[in-house]
């Protein structure tokens, strides 16, 4: 039996004339990756401003733990809120000392050598903060999201100004925290990195919710394949043939399906030929979330 | 409790600012004690001659060390603005919340720190008038106007409740010092025109700054003792006393207090209003 971790029930946020999120209501289950998806300006940052008390909601309520919005409940949570926010005259491991103390951990000392290794930042663990470049900040940042071991980690944009290497290893390192059973809560715009970690995802825009599923739900179960032939006339026409087959999108020299799961490419390969058409490219398209994205918030 | 002002000391435990302003208030203080005991005027054995020590002899030196020691609150409420308004400008109050902390307990903090280090300011205070009332006197009672420690106390919160209203008010440092730093200049402008429009000082003296800095009074009684070569009565100390304040001293120290719950109370209410 899952546990839900997180209940959103028709918060709304309204900053003197705009209403930066409208009655959103949600639910996040234990043990599940949750993207929060959406546009800039869609509200995803000022929903997780609320759930983890910086921001007061206008209306609506929120549940952590099935615990209401008690204090205490964040001491369970290891969140990164836009920026990375430190004392920059102190160390890293002095910032860390401070957050294991509001976190009440005791004997941190270890655990704050650990972490900073998981984010490597191990090196320079007694430099002070200022000297630290944006990447190393945001390292930090979640070196200190993750240091009570939370049972909930909640992220926003969490691979802000990092490399490929660091937007990498932080992937790395979500899918395994997530293996541990624990509940992630990921805001991004970048879709890839959305995709490549969720189990479930919510897309807002103009602070409203237009569509809250699991990944496969959101995708519908369908590929999508792009493909060129020397007759594109007679290739659209073979395409709307065939139930199974959807055209998404047209360029000049080649058009982009969407076919069923079940297709693969060596069907669709065989279906054109048998229709008397050699495709000269056949591509199976990876950012289907991102077409489907852009879709939806059209 | 301790657990918030631990927290709190962290903060500043590494922070160099910090601790360079309050060596330059420890170290001011017994300088300029140092600077006017050293002064004297007119000669020896005639009546007008006095001598700055003199300020520092049991029991006065507790009116004159709170005195002195009251001209530097500005520099203390300076301090007072920086370690809250980098908090503002670092997000780090922001974080504090996200880390675990609730909005009032990351304000309880502070006016816990402020609390703490009143205390630390009046203790390093009473250490220095000892200090300095054993090496110019010779005996006498000792601790009979110790009072002053107590209404320098309520000095020092008046002061530092203050710069908390504004750093809460402004977050921003550079505003926030300015506008602590125009207030207490702006004061005795202030409080000239509004006496010379309404023809009468007495209103004047209730305003925020004037019942705060008069906590400590100039030691008039010393001066006029000094000037008199003589040692007045007990009714004639009484009324130097009455004359050195419109207000009497125990009326000015509730007043004080009343202005300090309105700055907290102030501050609270911006605090609950407004987001982090």
């Amino acid at each position: 039996m899952s546990a839900t971790i997180l209940e959103i029930n028709k918060l709304s946020k309204k900053y003197k004339d705009v209403l930066a999120l409208d009655s959103l209501s949600l639910k996040v289950e234990k043990g599940t990756v949750f993207g929060l998806l959406g546009p800039n300006g869609s509200g995803k940052t000022t929903t997780l401003g609320i759930l983890l008390g910086v921001l007061r909601q206008s209306t609506g309520s929120y549940s952590w733990f099935e615990n209401g919005d008690a204090t205490e409940n964040r001491l369970r949570i290891g969140a990164l809120l836009e920026t990375p926010n430190f004392y920059p005259y102190l160390t890293a491991v002095r910032n860390l000392e401070i957050v294991a103390k509001i976190k009440k951990l005791n004997n941190p000392s270890e655990r704050i050598d650990s972490v900073l290794k998981i984010v490597n930042l191990y090196q320079r663990k007694d430099s002070n903060f200022k000297t630290y470049s944006l990447g190393m900040k945001q390292r930090l940042a979640i070196a200190a999201a993750i240091l009570n071991d939370p049972e909930v980690l909640v992220l926003d944009e969490p691979t802000n100004g990092l490399d490929p290497q660091g937007i990498a290893e932080i992937r790395e390192l979500i899918i395994t925290i997530s293996k541990e059973g624990k509940t992630i809560i990921i805001a991004s715009h970048i879709l890839d990195e959305i995709e490549k970690v969720c189990t479930h995802v919510a897309i807002l825009k103009f602070g409203n919710l237009v569509r809250q599923g699991t990944i496969e739900d959101i995708i519908g179960g369908d590929n999508f394949v792009i493909i060129a032939a020397n007759d594109m006339a007679l290739t659209k026409t073979a395409i709307d043939e065939n139930p199974q087959m959807k055209i998404s999108k047209t360029a000049e020299t080649e058009i982009t399906i969407k076919v069923s799961k079940e297709m693969t490419t060596e069907m669709i390969n065989q279906y054109f030929f048998d229709k008397g058409i050699v495709l000269s490219k056949l591509k199976s398209h990876s950012e289907s979330l991102e077409t489907q994205f852009l879709e939806i918030i059209k | 409790m301790l657990h918030l002002l631990d927290i709190e000391y962290n903060k500043v435990k590494k922070y160099k600012t910090f601790w360079i302003i309050l060596i330059i208030y420890a170290a001011l203080i017994p300088l300029i004690i140092w600077g006017i005991s050293a002064f004297h005027f007119g000669q020896e054995g005639t009546p007008m001659y006095w001598k700055g020590s003199s300020l520092f002899k049991f029991p006065f030196v507790w009116n004159g060390v709170t005195w002195i020691a009251s001209w530097f609150n500005l520099l203390l409420g300076i301090l007072i603005v920086l370690i809250i308004c980098n908090d503002f400008n670092y997000r780090t109050f922001k974080q504090n919340v996200i880390d675990g902390l609730s909005k009032q307990q990351v304000i309880a903090s502070k006016f816990l720190f402020l609390l703490a280090l009143a205390v630390a300011v009046n203790l390093y205070t009473f250490i220095i008038s000892l200090l300095f009332g054993l090496l110019f006197s010779d005996g006498g009672s000792m601790f009979s106007d110790i009072y002053y420690l107590g209404i320098y106390f309520a000095q020092t919160i008046g002061y530092f409740t203050l710069a908390f209203l504004f750093s809460i008010l402004l977050r921003k440092t550079a505003l926030a010092i300015i506008l602590f730093t125009l207030t207490i200049i702006i004061n005795p402008i202030l409080t000239g025109v509004i006496s010379l429009t309404i023809g009468d000082n007495s209103i004047v003296q209730f305003l925020p700054i004037n019942v705060i800095s008069e906590l400590t009074p100039f030691p008039l009684q010393w001066l006029t003792d000094m000037m008199s070569g003589s040692t007045d009565t007990e009714a004639q100390k009484q009324t130097m006393k009455a004359a050195n304040m419109v207000i009497s001293q125990p009326i000015r120290t509730v007043v004080a207090t009343i202005y300090i719950a309105i700055f907290v109370f102030v501050s609270n209410l911006i605090l609950k209003k407004r987001d982090l």
